[in-house]
C-alpha cells in the first residue's frame, strides 16, 4: 500500500514535467518566430515613464511646489547603428559641439535599452524644432520628463524641503518599495517626510519598433500614476512676511494655532532656494552646501540652544506645583545672589527689590529664580522640564527633529564625567548651563502655558490627496490648570506693564502675553535672543517662538519681530479667532 | 574506499555529473563579458563550491542517514535558532534578511532549513508510525511545519517558505497518513489564503499580481518575466548557440546567474537543450523515487521521497517562473543556479540518498 503512494508521487512528477515540456514546446517551437523577432537587436524599445510628483499647496490653495514638464534629448544605445554618425547629425541639429554630446552620452550610458541623456532641460519650442529633424538620426528622441519647480524660491524652504538623486544608503533601504538608482527623493522637509505619498508610481512601456524606429506593436504598458497632492497648514502670505522680518538673520521663528497645533509659518534663517538642486548650476549647489551659515539646517527643529529666561515659565510652574511658591511668596533682589564664594548677578544691577512670582516673570528677575532653584533642587527642575516636553521630540511631521538636552546629575556624570555642583542648579534656574532646547520645544512650552496644561501635537501637513490627516494626540502635562493662573498673569504683565521686559512685543488692539529670553552662548559671543508668546491673552489662538542666534537681548530684536508678525496676523485675518479681540 | 564506490549508486552520480557540467557552461555564458574584467566570473567560483559541497556529500554518506535522522530534532532546533539569529542581526540582501555573515562567506539558514525540517519530520512520523492515522499525530506534524514557515515568511522569503508544503504533504503521504486528513489540511490552507495575502509585504503582493499580468509592470518585476520569456522563446529548436544568446549577452536579463539561469539555457541551447536538461532532472527524480519504492526501511523511504519531491518542486517552480507560468518567488534551480548555500543543501540531500541506497543493497 505504501509503495503505491510512492507511485502516486512518481506519477505527479511525470505529469508536471510533461506540462513544462509542453509549455516550452509552445514558446520555443510554435511561437518561435514571434519571440525571435522580439529578441532581435533593436526591436524592443523600453521607455520608462516617470510619474509626476504630487504638488504641495499652502492652506489657501496657493502653489508651493509642483512638477513641470522638461524636455531632454536622449539616445537609445541599442538602436544606434553608427555612433559617430548619429552624434555628427545631432551636433548639426542642435548646434552643440559633437565632443560635448559624445561625452554626455558616455557619462549617462547605463544599459543598451535604457535611454541615455544627451542634452537636458531643453525649452519646449526648441524641443519641437529638434524633434522634427530627428528622423535622420535613428536612436535619438526627444523625451518629456517631469521636473520639480518651487515657484516661491526661498520662502518656506525649510517646510517644503527639496528633492535630489537617491543616495546609496537610501536606495538600499527603499529598493523593495520600487525606488531605483536614478530616482529623485525628498531630501528634507515635507518632500522627505511625505516622500512615499508624493512620489507616485512610475510607469513604462515596451514597444516593438522596426528598423526605422517606428512602433509596430505594444508589448507591455503601465500607466504612470501621479503622486498625491499635499495641502499644508502654512499660510504663504504670513510665511513670506516672516521671511521679510527675518531677512538674513540666523535663527528660527514658528507661528502655530494654539488650539489645533497647525503650524502657520516656520522660518529657519538663513534660507535656501530649493530650485538650485533641480536646475541650478553645480557651483551654486556647492556654495549652499559649504555655506558657513548652514542654510540647509532647519534651526526650528534641528538646532538646540540654551533657553535663557524663557525657561523661567517652567521654573515658576515647578515652584507653584511643588508648593514652594505661593501667591504671597517673594524673594528680595538686590542685584546679586551669593552661593559660597560665588556670586550670580541679576540682569538689573541695582536689583528689583521684593518680587513675587508674577513680578519676577514680568521683570525676568534672576535672583528670584536663583532662590527658587536653590529651594527646589536639581531633580525637581529636571522633573518639570521633562514634564513640559523638553528633552523629547514634539513629533512634528518634519524630518531631523532633535531632542536637545535636559541635564541632571546622572546625565552630567555620564557625559561631562564630573559631579553636579549647586552652582549648576543656580544656572539651571535661569535656563543656562547644560540645558539645550529647540525652538519648537519652547513653542510647545509657551503653548502649554497658553492652554493651561496641554499642547496639541504640531503639524505642517493638513491633508494628503484630499484626505485630512488624522488628528494627533494632544500632549498633556497633567498639571492642574489652576497652576497656570499666576504664570499667565506674569506673562501678560511682561508685555503690557510699564516695567515688563517684553514691551516691544505689545500690539495695539490685541492682548499679547509672552516672555523674553537672553541666553548666553559662551564667554565672548553675543547672546541668543528669545521671545515666546501667545495671543489673545484671555483665549489664546496663536502661539509663537522667535529665536535669533547671537541676536542680543530678547526684549529687543526678538520681541520686535514678534510684534510685527502679530500685527500682520491681526491685520490680514490669517485666522478668524483673533479679529475682534481688544485689550 | 573501493568498496565504498562499488556500493554507490553510479547511475545517480553520472546524471548529476552531466547536470553540473551543463551548469558550468551556462554560468560561464551568463557571466561572459568579453573585454570587461570587472564582471565576476561565476562559473569558476561555482567550481570551487562544487568541490567543497562534494566533500560534504561524501561526509553525509559516511555518517549514514540513520544517524542524521536520529539527530533530526537537534539539527532542526539548531537551525531554527539560526533563523531567529538571522532575524536579530542578519545581513540585509535584496531587502530580505536571510543571511548570516561569516567573514568571506554568507550563510543562508533558511536554505538548510529545508533539509533539517525534512529530517525532523521524518523522525517524527516514523517514531509515531503506529498513530499516523490519528489526528493528533497529524496535528503535531503541522506544528512542526509552522515553526520554520513562520520564521522564514517573516524574513521575508516567500519561495523558500512555500517549499515546506510539498515536503510536509509528501512525507505524510508516504508515511501512510489518511488521505482524508491531508485533503482537509489542503483545503483549509486554500481557505486561509486571503488571510495570508494580508500578511504579505507590499512588494511580494506586487510580484504575485505581476505574475497574473506581467504588463502591469513592464519595467519592474514584469520586465524580468517578459524578457526571460523572450529569451527562452527566441531559442527555438536548437538555440542561438553557446555564448551567443542576445538577450543574455546584452544584459537584458537581470539575476540571470541565479534565479533566471534557465533562460540562458533556453535561449542558447533551445528546446533541445531544455529537453535534455528536463529529462536529466526527471531521470534523477525518478531514480530517487525508484529507490524509495524499493527500500525496506520506512525511514529511508520517507526521507528519500521527501528529497525527491524537494528537488522536483524547486525545478518545477524555477523553470515555471522563467517562462512566466509561475510567480517570481525567488527559488533557485538545483545544481544550476549560482550560490553555495543551495548547492550545499542539494549535495547533502544527494549524500543522504546515496547512503539510503547503499543500505538497501546490504539487505
Amino acid at each position: 500500500m505504501l509503495s503505491d503512494r510512492v507511485k502516486v508521487v512518481k506519477f505527479l512528477v511525470f505529469v508536471s514535467f510533461v506540462f513544462l515540456l509542453s509549455a516550452l514546446f509552445y514558446f520555443q517551437i510554435i511561437r518561435y518566430s514571434h519571440f525571435r523577432s522580439l529578441s532581435l537587436k533593436n526591436t524592443v524599445r523600453t521607455i520608462p515613464l516617470k510619474a509626476s510628483r504630487g504638488s504641495i499647496y499652502d492652506r489657501n490653495g496657493l502653489l508651493l511646489a509642483k512638477d513641470d514638464m522638461s524636455f531632454n534629448l536622449v539616445l537609445i544605445p541599442q538602436e544606434i547603428s553608427d555612433l559617430d554618425d548619429v552624434i555628427g547629425k545631432l551636433s548639426v541639429i542642435t548646434g552643440r559641439p559633437g565632443q560635448e554630446l559624445k561625452a554626455s552620452y558616455k557619462k549617462n550610458y547605463r544599459l543598451p535599452f535604457v535611454p541615455a541623456d544627451i542634452i537636458t532641460g531643453i525649452s519646449p519650442e526648441k524641443a519641437f524644432a529638434i524633434d522634427e529633424r530627428l528622423v535622420d538620426a535613428p536612436g535619438a528622441l526627444i523625451w518629456a520628463v517631469p521636473k520639480r519647480l518651487y515657484p516661491n524660491g526661498k520662502t518656506g524652504s525649510h517646510v517644503i524641503g527639496y528633492i535630489g538623486k537617491i543616495g546609496d544608503s537610501e536606495l538600499k533601504r527603499l529598493k523593495d518599495y520600487g525606488y531605483t538608482i536614478r530616482d529623485l527623493v525628498g531630501k528634507s522637509g515635507v518632500e522627505q517626510y511625505y516622500d512615499a505619498y508624493l512620489k507616485g508610481d512610475d510607469g513604462g512601456m515596451q514597444i516593438e519598433v522596426d528598423s526605422r524606429s517606428r512602433e509596430v506593436s505594444r508589448i507591455g504598458f503601465k500607466e504612470p500614476v501621479k503622486g498625491k497632492d499635499i495641502i499644508l497648514s502654512i499660510d504663504l502670505g504670513l510665511q513670506r512676511f516672516m521671511d521679510s522680518v527675518f531677512e538674513d538673520k540666523k535663527g528660527a521663528c514658528i507661528v502655530m494655532e494654539a488650539k489645533t497645533g497647525a503650524i502657520l509659518g516656520l522660518v529657519s534663517g538663513p534660507e535656501f532656494d530649493p530650485n538650485i538642486f533641480i536646475s541650478g548650476k553645480s557651483h551654486d549647489r556647492v556654495k549652499v552646501l559649504n555655506d558657513k551659515g548652514h542654510p540647509l539646517l532647519n534651526r526650528a527643529i534641528t538646532s538646540s540652544y540654551p533657553p535663557g529666561s524663557t525657561f523661567k515659565i517652567i521654573m515658576a510652574a515647578a515652584g507653584i506645583g511643588t508648593g514652594a511658591v505661593k501667591e504671597k511668596t517673594s524673594f528680595f533682589c538686590n542685584g546679586v545672589f551669593r552661593l559660597g564664594n560665588a556670586s550670580f548677578r541679576c540682569w538689573k544691577e541695582t536689583g528689583h527689590g521684593y518680587q513675587d512670582v508674577v513680578e519676577a516673570l514680568s521683570h525676568s528677575c534672576n535672583v528670584f529664580f536663583y532662590n527658587l532653584g536653590k529651594a527646589l533642587g536639581v531633580e525637581q527642575i529636571y522633573k518639570y522640564a521633562s514634564c513640559f516636553g523638553l528633552g523629547s521630540l514634539t513629533g512634528i511631521d518634519l524630518p531631523q527633529e532633535v531632542k536637545g538636552t535636559v541635564p541632571n546629575p546622572v546625565w552630567k556624570r555620564l557625559n561631562i564625567k564630573a559631579p553636579w555642583y549647586e552652582g549648576d542648579t543656580i544656572n539651571y534656574s535661569i535656563g543656562q548651563g547644560y540645558l539645550e532646547v529647540t525652538p519648537i520645544q519652547m513653542l510647545k512650552t509657551v503653548t502649554i502655558a497658553a492652554n493651561s496644561g496641554s499642547c496639541p501635537q504640531p503639524f505642517v501637513v493638513d491633508s494628503i490627496g484630499g484626505v485630512k490627516i488624522a488628528k494627533k494626540k494632544e500632549y498633556n502635562t497633567r498639571l492642574r490648570p489652576e497652576l497656570f493662573r499666576m504664570i499667565k498673569q506674569g506673562l501678560f504683565k511682561c508685555i503690557n506693564d510699564q516695567t515688563g521686559t517684553g514691551q516691544n512685543a505689545a500690539v495695539k488692539g490685541v492682548a499679547v502675553s509672552g516672555k523674553t529670553g537672553t541666553a548666553q552662548s559662551g564667554p565672548s559671543r553675543v547672546s541668543h535672543a528669545w521671545f515666546i508668546g501667545y495671543f489673545p491673552s484671555e483665549d489664546p489662538a496663536v502661539s509663537m517662538v522667535v529665536c535669533v542666534e547671537h541676536g542680543g537681548k530678547g526684549g529687543e530684536d526678538a520681541a520686535i519681530a514678534a510684534r510685527l508678525i502679530t500685527t500682520y496676523i491681526k491685520e490680514n485675518h490669517v485666522i478668524g479667532a483673533c479679529q475682534d479681540s481688544t485689550n | 574506499m573501493d568498496n565504498f564506490f562499488k556500493k554507490t549508486d553510479r547511475v545517480l552520480l553520472v546524471i548529476i555529473g552531466v547536470i553540473l557540467f551543463m551548469a558550468f557552461l551556462a554560468l560561464y555564458s551568463a557571466s561572459y563579458e568579453p573585454g570587461d574584467a570587472s564582471v565576476k566570473d561565476y562559473s569558476t567560483q561555482q567550481l570551487m563550491w562544487i568541490g567543497l559541497t562534494l566533500v560534504a556529500a561524501v561526509l553525509c554518506v559516511r555518517f549514514g542517514y540513520e544517524r542524521w535522522i536520529d539527530f533530526g530534532y537537534i539539527i532542526f532546533a539548531i537551525n531554527l535558532l539560526m533563523l531567529v539569529f538571522v532575524f536579530i542581526l542578519g545581513d540585509t540582501r535584496y531587502g530580505a534578511r536571510r543571511w548570516i555573515g561569516l567573514g568571506v562567506f554568507s550563510l543562508q539558514p533558511s536554505e538548510f532549513c529545508k533539509i533539517s525540517f525534512l529530517l525532523a519530520l521524518t523522525k517524527y512520523v516514523s517514531d509515531n508510525n503506529e498513530n499516523i492515522t490519528g489526528p493528533k499525530t497529524i496535528f503535531g506534524a503541522m506544528l512542526l511545519c509552522m515553526l520554520p514557515v513562520g520564521l522564514i515568511m517573516k524574513q521575508p522569503d516567500l519561495g523558500t517558505a512555500l517549499t515546506f508544503l510539498p515536503i510536509f504533504f509528501t512525507v505524510l503521504l508516504v508515511a501512510g497518513a489518511r488521505i482524508k486528513h491531508l485533503m482537509v489540511i489542503l483545503f483549509s490552507a486554500v481557505a486561509c489564503s486571503p488571510v495570508l495575502w494580508g500578511m504579505l509585504k507590499l512588494y511580494q503582493k506586487k510580484r504575485l499580481l505581476v505574475f497574473m499580468n506581467p504588463n502591469i509592470d513592464p519595467l519592474g518585476a514584469g520586465y524580468t518575466i517578459i524578457q526571460s520569456r523572450i529569451a527562452v522563446g527566441s531559442g527555438g529548436l536548437f538555440g542561438k548557440g553557446w555564448l551567443a544568446g542576445t538577450q543574455n549577452q546584452l544584459n537584458f536579463l537581470p539575476e540571470r546567474h541565479t534565479d533566471f539561469i534557465f533562460s540562458v539555457i533556453g535561449e542558447e541551447w533551445g528546446f533541445t537543450g531544455a529537453f535534455i536538461l528536463l529529462s536529466l532532472f526527471l531521470f534523477l527524480i525518478n531514480r530517487l523515487l525508484f529507490t524509495a519504492d524499493a527500500v525496506g526501511d520506512i525511514r529511508g523511504k520517507i526521507l528519500l521521497s521527501g528529497i525527491a519531491v524537494l528537488i522536483w518542486f524547486q525545478v518545477f517552480v524555477n523553470i515555471g517562473m522563467t517562462i512566466g507560468l509561475m510567480p517570481v518567488v525567488g527559488l533557485p534551480l538545483p545544481f544550476i543556479s549560482y550560490g553555495g548555500s543551495n548547492l550545499l543543501t542539494t549535495m547533502i540531500m544527494i549524500g543522504l540518498a546515496i547512503s539510503i541506497n547503499m543500505k538497501r543493497k546490504i539487505f
